[in-house]
């Protein structure tokens, strides 16, 4: 029998001040980057226009940057796929993008009649539409957030309930941070992956607190913190089997998957990192600082 | 060991039902020269690839009512209908064409050349039968000279009779001047007479420039695209050298616009009769002599694929009022077809990897594990092939984080079995108590999961319900594979082996 954790006794509580000390300067961090800096959204919510261009032979950004020049868009986004430098996602915001295709079009055969060039890509989105989008997309993230506060209260004690929604919360504030600081691109796609993640995020909370449910009630002579720690330690190797193996999972899309999916990957693989330590120390953080605060364990 | 029969009864009728929904999926994508009618009919009960898989474009339609008396909502079902038209005699293979909220439509083309499909749909297609008036030119050309260079006009620093010049014997210009021209008829609007007006040529080459030819007609249409019953595409017949190896399209009249027609080239021998399509003047033939066929035919520089869509688009009528894409996403068959192989990629080096490491790390156990999660693939393409399912990018995804995810329970359950054979209970106990205990927990994970993807379901726009979708199936599947049928091969073996010592 192969175990990566024989009976594990780490004493996550007694830590619980430095996940608390570094969520509060991640949070701070986050909330500075989405107010301050803002997500990057994507065309879908903006409204704009999208083209990814593969040429026959490599070109530099700066040469795109020229071209686009050329037609008035010199601050579209330019990114670039792969190493070889042929291929590329050119981006652009805003009103009247229907334009924008047919303009690009004609300027790179002006400006590069010899490099032969496929679309592989190409989107269009009125801003009429992106707002429309973004607002059912905000109705449904809260939506799910209800369902969820829902099923979680009567689920769970309102001890558990309440730090699994703060861990909830802190894990979608988390990622999004990481995907401003990266400056990743906030589309329909993206904000399904974060809704994946808070599913995860409870489904974890779920566990780990059923089972220190079941120590609580067997344990009744234990210190708290005590009872805390044992369903910590004995759910740990399901915890780092589970996320591992979703992990590797994660890790062969963002690998393997191409570039349509790379950033949905990306967002899943640090949500479910970020779901992982907070089930552990905030969740079960929260619930031990209250039971301290207000003790209902009877002695 | 409680009804063990009939619960491997269960498991082996779920995957034969599951072999049977899933039959006409493998068809499909693994046979190749099916006849069109199988295709077909296999397609009705298959895996439907996403357009981001297949390649081809999705377009999200809006008309512009603007400034037309019509009912808004009359207008939106005529162009709806006349969309329908061209896009069905367009013929691609399953092509989608819905009305969606607030009046738009949304048309779904696989695989189709895109800049052709845009100007299919788009074209708004008003065709006119009008007479030139070739006689007025010159007196009407002088008065605009002179109005032009009387007053306040001084803007204009030329003639308007120094821009024109022939093209082979026609007036025309070159076409950069096109916008002097454009505001020197608008500025001189007054001195036009109203049954008359000036309408230009398509852009073409002649001797070396790129220029427009200009004609004089009449304002009133004699016919218009209403009067046409039928239009094909056809080589060029006209004898005119300069349209050799061109083609055309042949109109055919509806009756009583045949006898119109008759008694318009009746009217007027000797004088052009221009054809005009969406404002720009196709041809203007000479009309020789009483046309009473009921047919016409327009020539031009068309190739082959030009004419035969100029015919679609003819035959099924013109647009009420134009069109304006408010949305579209189109993916080149290239990028289709590298999505599909990364994503069949990623999904089986996740599976290959994770099966691998649940093979190691709980040895025979875990192989009942790859069993259940090969099984639970296998339920997921089933389910997605019984209902027809489409499946996107996204929805790939879906499936790689179902596997990960679906070894959650396998976890929790082996986990379960190991602490109960740690405290030193018999095989069989443990692996019943095991997979009760686990069952709740595996349960009420699994339901926040599935709930996110019912919201992003019902929500979520295009590709990203394929992630719902895949991920909602796999995930309640997984109780069936995972839970269900893992606790009968548990149970199988341990009783028909006698097994003593769980290698878990």
């Amino acid at each position: 029998m192969i175990e990566i954790l024989r009976n594990p006794t780490i004493d996550f509580i007694a830590k619980r001040k430095y996940g608390f000390i570094f969520s509060a300067v991640v949070m701070v961090i986050s909330l500075a980057l989405i107010f301050v800096r803002g997500p990057n959204f994507g065309i879908d919510f903006t409204g704009g226009a999208l083209l990814q261009i593969k040429f026959d032979q490599a070109i530099t950004t700066g040469a795109l940057r020229n071209s686009l020049s050329k037609i008035g868009r010199g601050s579209a986004q330019i990114q670039s796929l792969g190493v070889a430098k042929t291929e590329y996602i050119v981006r652009v915001a805003g009103e009247n993008p229907e334009g924008f295709a047919p303009a690009l079009k004609t300027v790179l055969s002006e400006d590069f009649p010899d490099n032969a060039r496929e679309f592989l890509r190409e989107e269009t989105v009125e801003p009429k539409i992106g707002k429309e989008l973004l607002s059912k997309t905000i109705w449904a993230v809260i939506i799910a957030l209800v369902l969820i506060l829902i099923y979680v209260s009567f689920r769970f004690d309102y001890r558990f309930g309440t730090a699994a929604v703060i861990a909830l919360f802190h894990d979608a504030i988390f990622t999004l941070g990481v995907l401003v600081l990266t400056q990743r691109e906030l589309s329909i796609v993206v904000v399904g992956a974060l809704l994946t993640i808070i599913g995860y995020s409870i489904n974890d909370s779920i566990v780990i607190s059923d089972r220190i449910r079941e120590k609580y009630n067997k344990m009744r002579r234990e210190a708290y913190n005590v009872v805390l720690n044992t369903g910590l330690n004995e759910t740990l190797s399901r915890t780092v089997l589970t996320v591992g193996t979703t992990l590797l999972a994660v890790i062969a899309l963002l690998v393997f998957g191409g570039t349509v999916i790379a950033d949905f990957a990306f967002t899943l693989l640090i949500g479910f990192l970020i779901g992982t330590y907070s089930s552990i120390f905030i969740l079960a953080g929260i619930v031990s600082v209250w039971e301290e605060k207000f003790p209902k364990k009877k002695k | 060991m409680r009804h063990i029969g009939l619960r491997i009864g269960i498991v082996i009728v779920a995957v034969l039902l599951g072999i049977y929904a899933i039959i006409p999926t493998i068809r499909l994508y693994t046979e190749a020269n099916l006849p069109e009618a199988t295709k077909i009919a296999l397609a009705k009960r298959a895996i439907h690839l996403g357009l981001d898989l297949r390649g081809g474009m999705h377009l999200v339609l809006e008309v512009d009512t603007a400034g037309i008396e019509e009912k808004p909502d009359d207008l939106r079902d005529r162009a709806f209908e006349i969309i329908r038209n061209r896009v069905d005699e367009f013929g691609v293979y399953e092509p989608v064409i819905e009305r969606q909220s607030g009046g738009r439509m949304l048309v779904q083309l696989p695989g189709v050349d895109r800049e052709r499909a845009i100007e299919l749909i788009k074209k708004v297609a008003h065709l006119e039968f009008r007479v030139a008036a070739d006689d007025r030119m010159a007196e009407v050309v002088e008065k605009i000279d002179q109005y032009l260079q009387g007053g306040d006009t001084l803007a204009f620093d030329q003639p308007f009779s120094s821009y024109i010049m022939t093209v082979e014997r026609d007036p025309g210009f070159d076409y950069r001047d096109e916008d002097s021209i454009v505001a020197m008829l608008s500025r001189a609007r007054e001195v036009i007479p109203e049954d008359i007006e000036f309408v230009f040529g398509p852009r073409e080459q002649s001797e070396g420039r790129e220029v427009k030819r200009l004609y004089l007609l009449k304002t009133a249409a004699e016919l218009t695209g209403e009067a046409i019953r039928d239009a094909r595409h056809g080589p060029n017949q006209s004898g005119n050298l300069q349209y050799a190896g061109s083609w055309e399209i042949d109109l055919e009249f509806k009756r009583e616009a045949a006898r119109r027609f008759a008694s318009i080239t009746g009217k007027n021998v000797n004088k052009r009769l221009a054809i005009v399509l969406d404002n720009v003047v196709q041809s203007a033939p000479v009309v020789t002599e009483r046309i009473p066929q009921g047919r016409a035919s327009i020539t031009g520089r068309f190739t082959a694929e030009q004419a035969r869509d100029l015919a679609i688009v003819l035959k099924a009528g013109a647009l009420p009022a134009p069109l304006k894409i408010v949305e579209e996403r189109t993916v080149g068959p290239s990028l289709g077809r590298d999505s599909i192989e990364s994503g069949i990629r990623a999904v089986l080096i996740a599976g290959a990897v994770v099966a691998l490491f649940m093979l190691i790390y709980y040895s025979l156990s875990g192989f009942v594990a790859d069993l259940a999660l090969l099984l639970n693939l296998f339920f997921l393409l089933a389910v997605l092939s019984a209902f027809r399912g489409s499946l996107t990018m996204p929805g790939i995804a879906g499936i790689a984080l179902t596997i990960g995810m679906a070894v959650d329970a396998n976890v929790l359950i082996f986990e379960r079995i190991r602490e109960e054979l740690r405290i030193g209970k018999t095989t069989r106990t443990a692996i019943d108590q095991g997979f009760a205990r686990a069952w709740i927990t595996i349960f009420d994970s699994n339901v926040t999961t599935i709930i996110i993807g019912v919201i992003l379901f019902i929500f979520g726009s295009g590709s990203i319900k394929g992630f719902a979708l895949t991920l909602t199936i796999g995930l309640l599947s997984n109780l069936f594979t995972a839970v269900f049928t893992g606790k009968v091969i548990f149970n199988y073996f341990t009783y028909k082996f006698d097994v003593h010592k769980l290698r878990i």
